[in-house]
């Protein structure tokens, strides 16, 4: 490029950017990478395996398994981890009990602080919808969880809501900063055929998608104390293999995680 | 009316790679004596990096940047440099901000074609004074709103002059973000699709004072480009001195600060309505063992939100040393100044916002009503899960 052209350019870049900002026009090569770092699931083994060192910001993560696979335990880990002050005041973080299953007592003992934690039972339907776009939006929140996508999509009207809202949701993210973990459960590859997946669009759409299996319970002298859960990582950054991870899951609060991958 | 904005992008950073070259395009941020960050370079900024950021926070956003200690002494002498030179025409000077002032010059010159050799002859005079590092960037308009729009329109060293007849049109396309409206309120009106300040102009003024207030109303007069504020010269302005009794003396951080900010508060509510907020702070504290400490609060910018001036009382009286129990405080502002935007942008910068559980359910109670919870453990470990926690509507906690 001759020298008045590249005069021209990068007069018209200054001057864009002194109207709109300074983060209106960039140049590729400053781009790099966002510095603003991922939440930790609390199990170095699955961060390892996800692609972003843990759950993106301004991203959507899915979480599905069937019950007592260790999603909801996962989902408040990340809560109690997105919480973790950064040279200030705790973070607020939102759980969207649409199930209305939340045990403050467990969430507790998760390691979340209740203090910083905004709960919001809705009614199922469009309007727990619009609440989670507007949650989204407002950006207040670092993190929020939707317990769960079978609950937001039951409705019909809910399900359409939804289906409106994923185009805008990644910008929305992407805008506010604001992880979205959502729990589903795990669905037929046949189900989307008969139109009764609900959630297939969910994963599309999902940067990080996390799989909870359970394993096997761990007992203690006869006594039940846990469970261990195979982590299936079905779609990340990077590539498309399938990579997993075994974490333990024991039932006073405290998780435990081990590499095998 | 006849309005001269001059203005310097990035005085303060500027100001300090001046004196330390080494930093030079580096992304630097100045600490200030809050421990806030008072100025950013270009290339922190462009990393997301924002006045009123804690240390930390910028070093998330950019971990090369550079934190030094601003001069907040060689910066004001700059400033006041600067003030002298524009005012050695005998006019009306009124400073804005660091490094940025109006120039009233309805008594010289009321065309664009008789202000354009005076703004030129400013310009060439500060170069001089601050050399070619301090550039000003010139907007001229009939009035202050559209003059600041102007100056911050155009690159360093060019002046932009904006006819009466060309007002409405210049400002039509340019982001809502440009009016120092509270970030509640520019939310809002994201919300609402209102991007530019010509569609805020369009809006009917009897809903923006509705759902906006006083300071909506003003905010839209002065996109329709009716703007009739005087430009006030840098006098030091006559301000009278409250006091606040404590009954008990305390020596407690809590009820001194409760005492001051209950005091203070409606005088921010109303200077908030003008659009209007701190900027200097005389508080003075009386002592039961007849001794007076006083302290000096300096904003970087206009202050109006009380938890924003609450935090800087804080900071400053747990740096004080009590001698006893304080009787009373005395409260004085020593100057206030206009509101400014944070950042003119349509483009969505960063986040910084940390607000709490009450401040977000608080923002949507009105459309979702007691949906939005908090919890609370009230018998750990009860076999029965309701006897365990109870969840409470945050407007009842």
């Amino acid at each position: 490029m001759s020298a008045s052209k590249q005069r021209r350019l990068e007069h018209a870049v200054a001057s864009i950017q002194q109207r709109y900002g300074a983060q209106a026009l960039r140049r590729g090569g400053d781009l790099g990478e966002r510095a603003l770092s991922p939440i930790a699931t609390g199990f170095p083994a699955l961060d390892a395996i996800t692609g972003y060192g843990g759950a993106p910001l301004g991203a959507l993560t899915l979480l599905s398994g069937r019950s007592t696979s260790g999603k909801l335990t996962l989902a408040y880990k990340l809560l109690a981890n997105a919480q973790r002050p950064n040279g200030g005041a705790p973070h607020a973080v939102g759980l969207l009990d649409l199930s209305r299953t939340a045990d403050p007592d467990y969430v507790h003992r998760c390691g979340v602080d209740l203090a910083h934690l905004l709960v919001g039972r809705p009614a199922i339907g469009r309007s727990a919808v619009n609440l989670l776009g507007d949650l989204v939006q407002h950006g207040g929140l670092r993190a929020l969880v939707v317990d769960s996508v079978t609950d937001l999509a039951a409705a019909s009207e809910g399900r359409r809501s939804l289906y409106a809202l994923l185009p805008r949701l990644s910008q929305m993210l992407r805008t506010s900063g604001v992880a979205l973990v959502a729990l589903d459960e795990p669905h037929a590859p046949w189900l989307r055929w008969l139109n009764l997946d609900a959630s297939h669009r969910l994963r599309q759409a999902a940067a990080l998608h996390i799989e909870m299996q359970r394993e096997q319970w761990l007992r203690r002298g006869g006594d039940l104390v846990g469970y261990r859960a195979q982590a299936q990582v079905l779609k990340r950054r990077g590539d498309a293999g399938v990579r997993s991870a075994t974490v333990e899951i024991v039932f006073n609060g405290t998780v435990k995680a081990r590499e095998t991958w | 009316m006849s309005v001269l904005c001059c203005r310097i992008p990035h005085f303060l950073t500027v100001l300090a790679c001046r004196r330390q070259p080494a930093w030079t395009g580096r992304p630097l941020a100045l600490v200030g004596p809050d421990d806030r960050i008072w100025a950013v370079s270009p290339a922190a900024q462009q990393d997301g990096v924002q006045a009123q950021m804690r240390p930390q926070q910028a070093q998330v956003y950019c971990p090369d940047v550079l934190l030094r200690d601003l001069d907040l002494d060689a910066s004001q002498q700059a400033q006041a440099d600067m003030l002298a030179t524009a005012a050695q025409w005998d006019l009306p000077v009124e400073p804005l901000t660091w490094g940025a002032l109006y120039v009233d010059l309805h008594l010289v010159g009321k065309s664009a074609a008789s202000v354009r050799p005076l703004a030129a002859e400013l310009g060439q005079r500060l170069r001089v004074t601050g050399g070619n590092a301090l550039q000003p960037a010139l907007g001229w308009d009939s009035g202050k709103f559209t003059a600041h729009a102007a100056a911050m329109q155009v690159m360093p060293g060019r002046v932009r002059l904006v006819d009466k007849v060309d007002e409405v049109r210049f400002l039509k396309p340019l982001p809502v973000t440009l009016l120092p409206l509270p970030p509640l309120h520019l939310q809002q009106l994201h919300w609402l699709g209102v991007r530019t300040v010509g569609q805020f102009a369009a809006l009917p003024a009897a809903a923006v004072w509705q759902r906006f207030g006083a300071a909506g109303k003003r905010a839209h007069r002065w996109a329709q480009g009716k703007d009739d504020r005087p430009v006030r010269s840098a006098a030091p302005e006559e301000a009278g001195v409250t006091t606040v009794t404590l009954d008990p003396p305390t020596g407690l951080l809590a009820p001194v600060v409760a005492g001051v900010m209950a005091s203070l508060h409606p005088t921010l509510a109303q200077w908030a309505k003008t659009l209007t907020g701190l900027r200097h702070l005389r508080l003075t504290l009386d002592f039961i063992a007849n001794a007076d400490q006083s302290l000096d609060l300096t904003f970087v910018e206009p202050a109006s939100q009380s938890a924003r001036v609450q935090a800087a009382l804080v900071q400053h009286l747990t740096t004080l040393t009590w001698p006893g129990a304080v009787q009373a405080v005395r409260w004085q502002a020593l100057a206030t100044g206009e509101l400014l935007a944070p950042q003119p942008t349509l483009f969505d910068l960063p986040d910084v916002r940390q607000d709490t559980p009450a401040v977000v359910s608080a923002s949507l109670a009105g459309r979702y009503g007691d949906v939005l919870l908090r919890s609370q453990v009230v018998e750990p470990g009860h076999p029965i899960a309701e006897r365990r926690s109870h969840f409470h509507a945050l407007s009842a906690v």
